[in-house]
Formats: C-alpha cells, sequence, structure tokens
C-alpha cells in the first residue's frame, strides 16, 4: 500500500507540472500579400474606397496603404473616373469627383506594382422604399434607466412600399434629433443621435449589426411573404441636461447583393467563439479581398410630440 | 456442337429426374408374401425379430425405435406382411420401405418446440445472445433474444444440446425431445474464459462469434481498460471499435462512419437518449456496473430499429438478482459508484438500484489554473456529474415479466466570478455567476409475454426527457466617494431547451421455423420541445428570472413545438439453406409536426453466409430516415445544442448504406475486414457559428429554422479487424481508413470539404496479458490523423472611408483545410483482482496517456504574435492516474 501511494504521488506531482495550453510553430496555410479594396457608393455621391494590402495572421497592426496605387472606376467597359488619393485625419482614401448614377453597373479597377489587376463589379440597386412611417402618439411611452435618464418608445412599423425583390436585401438605421435647453427654441440642437430598436425575439435573431451604420436585415425575414418589420425605436434622452426628442429619423436602404453578403459575412465572423467553425467572409473582389458594392437610400424625419 | 451437348444433358438430366421421382414406387412395388403370424403380449422388436424368422424376410430397425411402446398382441392369417409390420409398428413414430427384398425401418421426423429462457444461475438474470445447438449432427438451433428469450425447432429424439455464450461455461445439456417444451436455462460466468487452452474436448467452435454487425460487448469487457481516473466507461469501448471516431479525448460525441453525433440512435433499455454523455464527451452517461449487454450497429441495422440515421447502440442493463442480495462499490480518481440488487420476493421480484457520483472539483480547478480552453475565471468553477438508476423486475409467472426501469443523471456546472477594484470614481464590485444543469431522465415500464411457444411480445410505455437550463447573472455597481451606490449593470437571464418524449410500443417475435424468424411492431411517440427559450431580465435589482414564465414580460421566446412520430416494421430472418442467412426487413414511419407531414418505407438488407471453415461473408443495404437533428456548429458536443424536429423548411435527413465483408475466425483468431459508403441527404448546420452561438444561451434560438444550411454528405472506409479471444495474450488490431465529406451551398461557397470529424487512418490496439491468475496487464495505443480545422491564412482592417468603425477580417483556407498534428496516446494499467472470503477486490492502476503526448485538442493562429507560423495549441487530457478500486460482496 505504501508502494502505491508513493507511485500516486508522484503521478500527481508529474501532472501538476503540466501546461495545458501552448505556443506551438506550424505551418501556417500563408498566402501571398493581395490588394484588398473596401468602399461603397450610392446614387449622386462619390465614390470613395480604400485601398490596402492583406498582411499574414500573425504580424501586427496594419500595413500602410499603397501610396502608388492607380485606381479607376469603369462603367460599361469603359473609363468613367480617375480616383484620386486623398490624406485625412480619418485615414488615406481614393475618391472621384464625379458621381454615382442609379442602376448602372461599375467596375473598380486597382492597379499596383507587382500586384495583378485587381477589380470589382457592384451597382447601386433599384430602391425599394417603406411606406411613410406613422407614429401613433398615443403608443409613445417613456420608461426609465439605471443611470437615471430617461427614454422614449416609439412603436414603428416599417412597411414595404413595393412588391418583394427577388433579392430582398435591406437595412435601416434610427437616429434622433434632440434639443437640449428649456427654451423656445432651444439652446442647440443635438442631430442624428444614434438609437436603439427593441424587437421580438424572433425578428432580433434576424437583425445584424454591421460594421457601418445601419442594422441589416436577414433575408431570412422575408421568407414567408412579411413586409413589415415592427419594432420600438428607443430614444433615450437625459432631463437632467434638458433634453428633448424632437425627431426620429429613419434611414432605409436597399443593398446589392455584394453589400448585403460581405457585411453579414464580416459580422459573423466577428462573432465567432472558440471551438466554434469560423465563419468565410464574402468576397466580390478579383485578384484580391475586400468589398466594392452600391446601395440605395432614403431617409424619414418623424416629429414626435413634445 | 453445342445443340449435341445440350441434348445429352437433357437426357442425363431426365434419367436422374425419373430415378429420383420414381424409386418410391419401383420400391413399393417389390411382392411381399401373405403371412399367418401370432404373438401374444410381445415386445414389438421381439415381434418384428419373429415375424423376420417366420417370413424369411430380413427386417431392419433400431431397437431404441420402439422403446416406449407397450407389447403388442397380433393373431393374423393370411395377411400381407406389409399390413402384419405396419400392425405390430404402429405404436411408435417409424415408416418402413422395402429395398431390395428387405423391410427397412426409418425413424418419421418429426420435430418439437423447445423454448423458454437462458439465465444467470447465480443471480437469475437472463442473458442476451446465448446460443443452442444439437450436437452430434442433429439438426436445430436457436439464440436468446433480447430478453432471454427462445424458441427453436428439434428433431424427436434423445438430444445432447450445446449452450453457449461468452463469458459463461458452456453447458451440455441431455434432453429427450418427445414433445413441445418449455425451458429455463442457467448458465454458470466462466471466471477462467481468457485461459482458456484450446484442446479438442473444448473445441473453439464454442467461441465462434457472429461475424459484422452488430458488435457485441459484456460488462467484463469494460473492467480491464485502462481509462482517465479508471472511470469505466461504455462509450470510450465503444470508440474502440473500427468504424468509430471522435473528437480528441472522446469529446465531440460518437461518429460512427463519418455520421454525425445525432444519427445515433443509442437505447437505454430500448429507451432513447438524447445525451449520452456527461462532461461534454470525457465520461458516459451509463454507470458500468448496471450494464448487461450491449450492441452496436454500424449500418446493417434490422427494421426494429428506426428513428436514427447512421447506427444503433442497444444498451441493455441488468435485471437484478432474483435469489441473493449483492452490492457492488467502486471508486476512482474523478468518481464513486455504489450498486446494490438483490430479491425482494426470492425467485418473484428483485432489484437493482446503482447510483454513481463525482468528486470532479479539484480537476476543474486544475484545469482552470493550467490555462485550459476549460479555464474558468476565478478559479472557483465548481463540476459534478451523478446518475442514478433504478430496476424492478417482477416475475409475474413462467411466460410473463414485467420491468420496470429509471434512469435520472445530469451534469452541474457554476463559475462564480467577483471582481473589486477602485479608482477615482468609487470602489467598483462586478459579480458574474453563472449556473447551468442538464441531463437526462429515462422511464421504462416493459411487459414480455410468451404467447405461444413459439411468439414471444414486449410491451414498452417509455419516458425520455432531456433539458438544459442555465442561469446567468451580471451585477456592477459603483460606490461613490461620497458612499452612494451607482447600480451601473443588473443582468440576468434564464435560459432553457428541453425536448420530451412519451411513447408505447409492442414489438413480436415467432420462430417461425428452425430457418425463419420474424419480428413485426409498431410504436408511437409523441415528441415535445422547447428549442431554446429565454427570459431575460435588465436593469430591475431582485428580480433575477428564475424560470421561464417568471418575468413573461421580458421573454424573448418561449416556443413549444410538438411532433408525433408513428412507426411499423417487418423484419425476417432466414435461413434459406445451410449456411446461407438472409436479414431483410422494411421500416414504414410517418411523421407529423404542425402541418407538416413526412412519411417513409425503407428497405433493410443483409446476406451472410458463414462457411465451414470459419470464413464469413455478408454484404449489407440499408436505408434510413430521421425526423429529429440536433444542430450545432461547435467541434465538441455541447448540451445546449438543440434538438429540433423536421418542420417545413427543415426536411428529415436520409442516409443510404451499403457494406461488404469478408471475415475468418479459427482457434481463437478472427479478423474482419468490411468496406462501406455511406450517402447522407440534408444534414444540417447552422449557416453560421453566430447562430449557433445565439441558440445556445447567448440569445434566443427563435427563428431557427431560418439559421440552418442543409446539404448532404459522403463518407467511405475500409475496416479491418484483428482479434485474438483466447489464450494468456489477448487483444485487437482496429484500423479504419476512411473519408468523411460534407456539402453545403451556403458555406465554403458550395465546395465540397471535409466533415469535421473526418480522420483518413485509426487504428486502436489493444493487449490483455495474464500474468498471474490474479494480476493482469492491458496497454492501449491509438493513432489518428488529426482532426480537420479551419485555419486563417492572411488578415486585412474592413474599414469604408468615412466611417470609424473597423473589424479585423480573416481569410480563411477552405473549410476544414488544415489538419491538426495526428492524434496518438498510450494508456497502461495493470488489473488486479482476488477473493477474500466473501469479498472480491479488484484494483486498477495505470497511466492515460502515459507519455504525455500534447495532443491538440484546438488550436488557433496567434493573430499579431509578430512569430510566423505561431499558434496556440490547446491539450485537453495531459498524462493522467489510472486508480480505480472495486469491492463487491
Amino acid at each position: 500500500m505504501r508502494r502505491l501511494l508513493i507511485i500516486i504521488s508522484l503521478l500527481l506531482f508529474g501532472l501538476l507540472a503540466l501546461q495545458c495550453a501552448r505556443e506551438v510553430i506550424i505551418e501556417l496555410p500563408e498566402e501571398p500579400s493581395k490588394i484588398v479594396v473596401v468602399g461603397k457608393f450610392t446614387t449622386n455621391d462619390t465614390f470613395r474606397v480604400r485601398v490596402t494590402l492583406t498582411q499574414p495572421v500573425y504580424q501586427p497592426g496594419e500595413l500602410e496603404a499603397p501610396a502608388s496605387a492607380v485606381v479607376t472606376v469603369a462603367k460599361e467597359g469603359e473609363l468613367y473616373a480617375k480616383l484620386s488619393r486623398k490624406v485625412t485625419s480619418a485615414g488615406v482614401f481614393w475618391q472621384s469627383r464625379k458621381l454615382v448614377e442609379p442602376n448602372v453597373a461599375y467596375t473598380i479597377n486597382v492597379q499596383l506594382g507587382g500586384y495583378p489587376l485587381t477589380s470589382a463589379t457592384s451597382a447601386v440597386p433599384k430602391h425599394v422604399d417603406i411606406e411613410p412611417v406613422n407614429v401613433d402618439s398615443d403608443n409613445i411611452t417613456t420608461e426609465n434607466l439605471a443611470d437615471g435618464r430617461r427614454q422614449l418608445r416609439v412603436p414603428i412599423v416599417l412597411q414595404l412600399a413595393g412588391p418583394l425583390p427577388a433579392d430582398p436585401y435591406f437595412a435601416f438605421n434610427l437616429t434622433s434629433n434632440i434639443d437640449v435647453g428649456n427654451q423656445d427654441p432651444p439652446d442647440f440642437q443635438i442631430e442624428d443621435r444614434q438609437g436603439y430598436f427593441a424587437v421580438a425575439g424572433s425578428t432580433l435573431s434576424l437583425l445584424h449589426n454591421i460594421t457601418e451604420n445601419v442594422v441589416l436585415i436577414n433575408e431570412k425575414y422575408w421568407s414567408d411573404d412579411r413586409r413589415t418589420l415592427h419594432l420600438d425605436a428607443l430614444i433615450p434622452f437625459d432631463p437632467a441636461l434638458e433634453e428633448h426628442p424632437v425627431s426620429l429619423n429613419v434611414e432605409w436602404r436597399t443593398l446589392s447583393p455584394e453589400f448585403y453578403r460581405y457585411h453579414l459575412s464580416v459580422a459573423r465572423q466577428g462573432s465567432n467563439l472558440p471551438l466554434s467553425e469560423p465563419d468565410a467572409v464574402f468576397n466580390n473582389v478579383q485578384n484580391g479581398y475586400g468589398n466594392f458594392s452600391g446601395y440605395s437610400a432614403t431617409r424619414q424625419v418623424i416629429e414626435l410630440p413634445r | 456442337m453445342f445443340s449435341l451437348q445440350l441434348a445429352t444433358w437433357v437426357k442425363a438430366l431426365s434419367i436422374i429426374i425419373l430415378t429420383v421421382a420414381c424409386s418410391p414406387l419401383i420400391a413399393q412395388q417389390t411382392t411381399l408374401p401373405v403371412v399367418d403370424f401370432a404373438c401374444q403380449h410381445c415386445p414389438p422388436a421381439d415381434a418384428l425379430v419373429q415375424l423376420s424368422r417366420q417370413s424369411g424376410i430380413n427386417i431392419v430397425f433400431n431397437d431404441r425405435f420402439f422403446n416406449r411402446c407397450p407389447p403388442v398382441t397380433i393373431a393374423a392369417r393370411q395377411e400381407a406382411l406389409q399390413t402384419v409390420v405396419e400392425r405390430i409398428s404402429a405404436c411408435a413414430r417409424v415408416s418402413f420401405k422395402v429395398i431390395d427384398n428387405q423391410i427397412i425401418f426409418f425413424r418419421k421426423t418429426q420435430k418439437y418446440v423447445l423454448s423458454g429462457y437462458v439465465q444467470d444461475a447465480e443471480s437469475g438474470e437472463r442473458l442476451i445472445g446465448a446460443t443452442l445447438r444439437a450436437l452430434d449432427g442433429k439438426e436445430g438451433g436457436a439464440a436468446s433474444n433480447e430478453f432471454g428469450f427462445f424458441s427453436g425447432r428439434f428433431e424427436e429424439d434423445e438430444l445432447r444440446l450445446r449452450i453457449t455464450m461468452v463469458g459463461y461455461q458452456p453447458q451440455i445439456l441431455p434432453l429427450t425431445m418427445d414433445a413441445d417444451r418449455m425451458l429455463t436455462i442457467r448458465l454458470r460466468a466462466d471466471l477462467t474464459l481468457p485461459e482458456v487452452i484450446i484442446t479438442p474436448e473444448r473445441p473453439d467452435s464454442l467461441y465462434h462469434r457472429t461475424l459484422g454487425s452488430p458488435g457485441n460487448f459484456q460488462p467484463h469487457d469494460l473492467r480491464s481498460t485502462p481509462m482517465p481516473g479508471g472511470e469505466k466507461d461504455l462509450l470510450r469501448q465503444t470508440a474502440l471499435q473500427t468504424g468509430v471516431q471522435t473528437g480528441v479525448d472522446g469529446l465531440g460525441g460518437l461518429h460512427v462512419r463519418g455520421g454525425n453525433a445525432d444519427q445515433n440512435l443509442i437505447l437505454l433499455d430500448d429507451v432513447p437518449v438524447y445525451n449520452p454523455s456527461h462532461a461534454l464527451g470525457l465520461f458516459s452517461i451509463f454507470n458500468p456496473n448496471t450494464i448487461s449487454n450491449v450492441r452496436l450497429w454500424k449500418g446493417d441495422f434490422p427494421a426494429r430499429y428506426g428513428g436514427r440515421a447512421s447506427s444503433v447502440l442497444d444498451v441493455r442493463t441488468r435485471e437484478g438478482n432474483l435469489r441473493q442480495f449483492h452490492a457492488n462499490g467502486s471508486v476512482g480518481l474523478f468518481a464513486a459508484s455504489l450498486t446494490a440488487e438483490g430479491p425482494i420476493v426470492p425467485e418473484k421480484v428483485s432489484f437493482l438500484i446503482g447510483v454513481r457520483g463525482t468528486y470532479f472539483d479539484p480537476w476543474v480547478k486544475f484545469f482552470s489554473k493550467k490555462g485550459n480552453l476549460l479555464t474558468f475565471s476565478g478559479q472557483q468553477a465548481n463540476y459534478q456529474f451523478y446518475d442514478f438508476n433504478v430496476k424492478l423486475n417482477y416475475v409475474v409467472s413462467p411466460k410473463d415479466r414485467l420491468y420496470l426501469s429509471y434512469y435520472y443523471g445530469g451534469d452541474k456546472f457554476e463559475n462564480p466570478f467577483e471582481q473589486k477594484s477602485a479608482g477615482p470614481e468609487g470602489a467598483l464590485t462586478e459579480e458574474y455567476r453563472l449556473q447551468s444543469d442538464w441531463g437526462n431522465q429515462i422511464a421504462a415500464l416493459r411487459w414480455n409475454h410468451v404467447l405461444r411457444k413459439n411468439l414471444f411480445t414486449n410491451t414498452t410505455l417509455r419516458y425520455s426527457r432531456f433539458f438544459y437550463e442555465s442561469r446567468l447573472a451580471f451585477a456592477s455597481t459603483l460606490v461613490t466617494p461620497s458612499g452612494r451606490p451607482l447600480i451601473l449593470a443588473d443582468y440576468a437571464q434564464f435560459y432553457r431547451t428541453y425536448i420530451g418524449d412519451w411513447s408505447g410500443k409492442t414489438d413480436f417475435t415467432a420462430f417461425a421455423s428452425d430457418r425463419m424468424t420474424l419480428r413485426w411492431g409498431a410504436s408511437f411517440t409523441q415528441h415535445n420541445f422547447q428549442p431554446g427559450a429565454l427570459s431575460v431580465n435588465f436593469l430591475q435589482p431582485g428580480r433575477s428570472p428564475n424560470s421561464i414564465d417568471s418575468i413573461a414580460n421580458v421573454l424573448l421566446n418561449n416556443q413549444h413545438l410538438a411532433a408525433g412520430e408513428a412507426e411499423a416494421y417487418f423484419d425476417a430472418e432466414f435461413k434459406p439453406i445451410p449456411h446461407w442467412r438472409i436479414d431483410a426487413g422494411l421500416n414504414g414511419s410517418v411523421f407529423q409536426a404542425g402541418r407538416v407531414t413526412y412519411h417513409a418505407l425503407l428497405p433493410r438488407f443483409r446476406l451472410q453466409h458463414d462457411g465451414e471453415r470459419g470464413w464469413s461473408q455478408w454484404f449489407g443495404y440499408h436505408r434510413t430516415t430521421q425526423y429529429l437533428h440536433q444542430i450545432g456548429s461547435f467541434n465538441v458536443s455541447l448540451p445546449f445544442e438543440l434538438w429540433v424536429p423536421s418542420t417545413g423548411k427543415v426536411p428529415p435527413e436520409q442516409v443510404l448504406q451499403v457494406s461488404a465483408g469478408l471475415g475468418w475466425q479459427r482457434r481463437g483468431w478472427n479478423w474482419q475486414l468490411e468496406g462501406y459508403y455511406k450517402s447522407l441527404d440534408r444534414v444540417l448546420t447552422f449557416l453560421s457559428a453566430t447562430d449557433a452561438l445565439y441558440t445556445g444561451g447567448a440569445e434566443d434560438a427563435s427563428g431557427w429554422e431560418d439559421r440552418i444550411a442543409i446539404g448532404r454528405g459522403s463518407a467511405q472506409g475500409l475496416e479491418l479487424l484483428i482479434e485474438k479471444t483466447l489464450g494468456g495474450t489477448t487483444g485487437s488490431v482496429a484500423y479504419t481508413l476512411s473519408k468523411a465529406t460534407r456539402q453545403f451551398e451556403e458555406v465554403n461557397s458550395g465546395r465540397t470539404f471535409p466533415f469535421r470529424f473526418d480522420r483518413r487512418h485509426d487504428l486502436k490496439v489493444t493487449v490483455h496479458q495474464r500474468i498471474f491468475s490474479w494480476l493482469d496487464a492491458d496497454v492501449l495505443w491509438s493513432f489518428a490523423t488529426g482532426n480537420p480545422i479551419t485555419l486563417a491564412g492572411v488578415k486585412y482592417v474592413h474599414r469604408t472611408p468615412g466611417s470609424d468603425l473597423e473589424r479585423d477580417v480573416y481569410v480563411y483556407t477552405e473549410v476544414n483545410g488544415y489538419r491538426l498534428p495526428n492524434y496518438h496516446r498510450l494508456d497502461m494499467a495493470l488489473n488486479a483482482h482476488f477473493k477474500r472470503g466473501r469479498l472480491e477486490h479488484a484494483i486498477q492502476l495505470g497511466a492515460y496517456n502515459v507519455y504525455n503526448r500534447a495532443n491538440p485538442f484546438y488550436l488557433y493562429v496567434n493573430a499579431g504574435s509578430g512569430v510566423k507560423g505561431s499558434a496556440i495549441q490547446f491539450t485537453l487530457l495531459p498524462v493522467l492516474p489510472v486508480f480505480r478500486y472495486e469491492i463487491k460482496w
């Protein structure tokens, strides 16, 4: 029995000396650097894109934008615009002077020494708008938040104005305008403060926060011939700072397939956990990565009762 | 030329047919004399001898033909000899022919039904899979079914019946078959089996196994294999079979021939088990001391098994000793168990109770310290699992028996965490508590009834429920320098998912003839689901949800689904000619969920030939369908992965499998080579791991139908098993060469990719060496190709001009395009077993993963490390001691 105890003690001692997580060096499936193009465009706006390069996963930081890149946009195979490099406090990007026209397929081309021609094509989709949003003041409620602020809950219905398209790719954004001060006119107004929303659980699971200031609606939401989206717009305000919500802004976007698929996949990848199967990101850039995609948008401003 | 040969053949054939057909006629046409014969009170044999002498006609017979005949008195005048012979022999079941002026007697072929039960001589427990065979070249045989019942036809004669079963001493039973009989056969456990030396007196044919499906395990198979902590484990034992794979160190569930884990029909006393594992797959829920018999079908399973698409693991528990009280206690490094059994009314009612609990806390804390994936913050994590089995067995009459079995087992995990910090804004306290409970509840009430000598029925009422519940609470409080407490966050949620079944089932087994056994039956199951209900409470201190309905005003989802599943089957086991066996069946099912109805009628077929010299060949074809699905996207089998029914948007899964094999067994050796091809249609996965996470408890499961992808898969492989089952050294080599893939339109751009549990090579070598009569050693070495994994190769930063939102985007290889390093491991143990008085002791001592191979369980690229190829690799089980002490009295 004594020997048995010695053996068990030795085994336990050995066990305590172990590490279960450790750094190892593996042969990564590495591929050569490629050009990355990221940009979105909409009607009557200029083309603006970021051009960078991919880098190995283990490499820290971000590579600088290649200054020598030549970026052009073609329309129906003909050169439409040459984009010029802009350096701003928000970063480096390439911008056109010409404006985007609706329902036209544009191809962006990026030329950079040592890299193959990189291109991507998309168009501003035909806009499917929503019916005017009505607010019933009787249904608006206010509630207290734990931090002392209050919150306006405004039930709204977003209803498609036209028939459901074959590719029902939509996104929305809620913002609010807030008057500050008890005087008339107020001291100043905060415009487009980011708002929030609440929906039923079955709807929430089909709404995705993406790396744009819009909420993307999963195409499967419309699979049962639904044409309406019911939600409560939540507008927090601080009475102590004399804030008063005055209007709710509803932005409604119709997305190109490239916009929808890319942003949905990026959002999903961002939520991946260890042990889960990682999500691959959609890519419409030939010989490179990223996304170049169009969207159309409208905006409604709904006055709120004082 | 050809026509001439044909004519010759036809002529020859005609002569043969005419000769055979007319031979009785020719025999009957022989003229016999007319005789006068008288005999007073003569035994028939004496009368025949006397008649032979008197008539001069030779009469050939066996004395035994007339053993039981009373003396006869004959007074015949001028009667045909044939008539006189008939009168003398009328008392016996004989017939005679006149051949070459001789009268030759034959015994009339008469068969009687021998039926009954085979049971353990000591405990009275019924034994599954015992075989009965008539010796001395006589025809007839039978095998005991899953309730120990057998029925077979044997010729009227003095028989010697040999009864064999693995783990029991073979028994030769002399028997006179002169009427239908019902017997209870008692076999004694053969504790010396591994030492058996092959001699002419003990031919190795005694230990012949049925090659191919099903694989059979007995409880003693679990006794000596080294397993983590010394805990005997059925699922780990199952994973030692060819074609059965798991994730690393057993995590991830069983994957049989490239099938999903949810495609295994795991039955505990005929009741489906939805979650067969504890501790995410490290241990199985089956208390090994309560197991009686286990059968595994990897493919061509009979039509009586339905509802799952890939395999069947049929686990039967023991019935309890009808004669004596016994108990068995076991202490290992991770868990302890106690089993007690005995008669409540001797020979009439028995019980079996088994409890098992774990003391896993120190290990969880140890793993937490080691930075394992199972790391829990605060090192205060607490994990336990427990099992409770009870079984009552009531012998109502020789033809009726009732069983009541119940299982309750579960897992509990708790991870509390509190962190305090101080700053210029005040003292911040953050409290976090996660509690999770999950488990199974299973009950069955069964009634066995022998309707007729060759017709057996079993009726079962079943209940099976699997649940997962988690409570999560988070509170953050700031006490300002002025002493004013501010609640910054107060969040609580309650999440639940469950599946619960009520069902009724009746099965009939008819032993129609000694060549054919028929089975048929029907069942109905009512499924109830709650696929991920979530109740959340924000910012309302003191109102943490403890149930789904407690704060319905913030309930996010409380969907209840119901579905009905009806099934009927017909199975035939047919032996058309010696050595050939056909198992053919049809399984029909109807499934209704809401307004959607699915139905299927699926064939099962298996042809087996068992040759003279130990050779066997077999071929199987089967199609299955599955109406229930467990969908997940993780690489381990997590308890909160949802069980959901087929609906209008989610069709049933379908599998087709074709297999063929070749085997040989002789003198304690057997080897089998089997190939298979399997096509899986309509397999499911979440469109995104994010969706799986949502259903996993972070969010509710609403809209789950819209978040899954439906695809297809295929699997093919070659399995080689070489076993030595007799002698002082026994063991096996099990090798599988396989490939399993999946394809979903929405995943990997629609391209086919390797199944996440695909392993090209899988090898398991086991050796059991008897050292002394009280000591033996076991060695297990396993090797497998690393599991496929998806890894990122390059990355870029996503940020659109004018936006302040950015995110690192990783560009992955093909889905599952990278292989983890190969898995291999050596386990060793010494097993000592001895008896002192009435106590039997057994000690197992050894090590799991002896050479401490750091088998990668999970690996991710160390993003931003600056070192090329740097990755963080997690290992689950390092070298672990194996220790178990068992005492039986």
